[in-house]
């Protein structure tokens, strides 16, 4: 099989579960032997700490000069800096998308501060990525049950930002038909799951609109794979080309300078 | 790449303990099973325990009647009679039935029926002593018992739902039978310690996604003799679920046991290692 892109991993402590592969260097050795060229990361740090700059800083540091990872950096609206931090990561960082969190930052994506950022981000022509969770719901610790992120509200944004790339990422089976039929909303297949995953996820939103990633360390590699060894009979050669690279590389753009 | 499931199938074959056939009929429908058995080839995986369509158990299907219990059973015969090479049923039984009933049921599908066991999912909780005559049919027979188990953060699905250790409680009060919780990925490590202690209880590998390092805890915890891997198919995808066992840090050797070597040897198929 082919090279992928792997458009979701993360790097950094997660405090509700222990991980393997915490470290860049770690998660590179990991997912390169598993046939992946381009790792899409981001901080897992940079998602719970106050300022998620705490996490996208070291973060860049680490990987700036390193081409097998797309640095994407986490932010939070909600924060009066939130655009200064945007720009320090486009301009001087060299992040190369945006995530949003709106689930652990607690905020609806019909925030205002999201509307800008989907502006800020479609004129630098970077992806927002929309993270709609990070676990199973059920699983959470009792004491921080973090819903999932409605899927209206991530159509309806994109609607509103058509010249706006986005992905949701950890998107799941009932998301994705929310999400047919929008030409500038991308989803990530970590968490999509049923009986033929990838023939039924192209069957609703078409293979030009679904991007392969593991949601690693926090999912096995090997599972995410396989829904990659479909039947040539369901998925075609092209369509699995599509999905693994392709469509990545679209979505990742050309960023303006 | 390194394909998840490149060292495909293992020795004796992998098998998936956790298989159920959905589709809205009283006959197993060709389509599925075909699909079925194709979907599992891909993943190496050539058996099945069936565990039944459930919804043919009725409108309150968790809680069936007997004329639902019935149909779902005879769908399971008949899908083991139209693949007796590939599907090994389970009886599903609800042990609020009437004893009778039950007692029969039993006899028609695991004595007359060649079914290796039993599945319980959430009529009663595990904790009910109604389960008792059931339980000792089982040990009389000599064959397993599955039962449905979770921890849910949100709150039971049902209220008669069993956490795994309200299934502790019964596997405990009957020492001498063998039985396997299903969804390790739903118990997590709070389920794995709550069997740590009951050697005739395994885990099977189904439930949720599939995280990291949650099948090497369980591994070292209990044992990679004691985990059993399972899909929850159709819901969930057989390869995606096998990648959790391949994908978890343990040795070719655990890996295969966890894939069909302990399923082989908990209920007594041909070939089983001893």
């Amino acid at each position: 099989m082919n090279p992928v892109t792997d458009t979701s991993v993360f790097s950094g402590q997660w405090p509700f579960r222990k991980l393997p592969y915490r470290t860049p260097g770690e998660l590179k050795e990991h997912l390169s032997g598993r046939g992946v060229r381009e790792a899409w990361v981001s901080s897992l740090d940079a998602i719970l700490y106050p300022d998620p700059m705490h996490g996208n800083v070291p973060l860049a540091e680490t990987v700036a000069r390193d081409p097998f990872f797309v640095p994407v950096a986490v932010l939070d609206v909600t924060l009066a800096k939130w655009r200064r931090d945007a720009r320090e990561c486009l301009e001087q960082r060299e992040f190369r998308a945006l995530k949003l969190t709106p689930n652990y930052h607690s905020y609806p994506l019909t925030d205002p501060n999201a509307a800008a950022l989907a502006d800020l981000a479609g004129e630098a022509g970077v992806p927002v990525c929309i993270q709609t969770r990070m676990m199973d719901e059920r699983a959470h610790h009792p004491l921080m049950k973090v819903p999932q992120v409605p899927a209206s509200e991530i159509a309806a944004l994109a609607r509103r930002h058509p010249r706006t790339r986005f992905l949701a990422c950890a998107a799941d089976n009932g998301m994705l038909k929310a999400f047919a039929g929008i030409e500038n909303l991308w989803s990530e297949i970590s968490f999509v799951e049923n009986r033929n995953t990838l023939f039924k996820a192209i069957g609703v939103v078409g293979a030009s609109r679904l991007v392969f990633g593991t949601h690693s360390p926090l999912l096995y590699f090997e599972a995410s794979a396989a829904k990659l060894d479909s039947d040539p009979e369901d998925v075609s050669a092209e369509q699995l080309e599509t999905v693994c690279v392709k469509n990545a590389t679209e979505l990742l753009g050309a960023r303006k300078k | 790449m390194a394909a998840a499931n490149a060292a495909k199938p293992v020795t004796g074959g992998r098998i998936d303990v956790h298989t159920h056939l959905m589709a809205p009929a009283l006959d197993p429908e060709e389509w599925e099973m075909e699909e079925c058995l194709r979907l599992a080839k891909r993943a190496g995986v050539s058996r099945h325990v069936l565990l039944g369509n459930l919804y043919l158990g009725g409108k309150d299907w968790v809680h069936a009647e007997p004329d639902g219990i019935r149909a779902v059973n005879t769908h399971t015969l008949k899908a083991m009679a139209r693949h007796p090479d590939r599907f090994i049923g389970f009886c599903y039984l609800n042990p609020a039935n009437p004893v009778d009933f039950t007692q029969d049921e039993i006899t028609r599908c695991v004595v007359d029926g060649g079914m290796k066991g039993l599945k319980f999912e959430a009529a009663v909780k595990a904790t009910d002593r109604r389960y008792d005559p059931i339980c000792e049919r089982a040990e009389k027979l000599g064959i397993t018992i599955m039962h449905h188990t979770w921890y849910n953060v949100l709150g039971c699905v049902w209220p008669t739902e069993s956490t795994p250790a309200e299934a502790a409680d019964l596997a405990r009060r009957f020492p001498n039978v063998s039985f396997i919780f299903a969804h390790l990925g739903g118990g997590r490590e709070r389920g794995v310690h709550d069997l740590v202690d009951l050697p005739n209880v395994c885990y099977d590998t189904s439930g949720s996604y599939a995280e990291t390092e949650l099948v090497e805890y369980a591994a070292k915890q209990l044992g990679a003799e004691r985990l059993i891997f399972g899909s929850d198919y159709p819901g969930r995808n057989i390869g995606v679920q096998a990648g959790r066992v391949l994908g978890a840090r343990l040795s070719p050797r655990e890996h295969e046991l966890i894939l069909g070597g302990n399923l082989a040897r908990v209920l007594k198929l041909e070939g089983a290692a001893a």
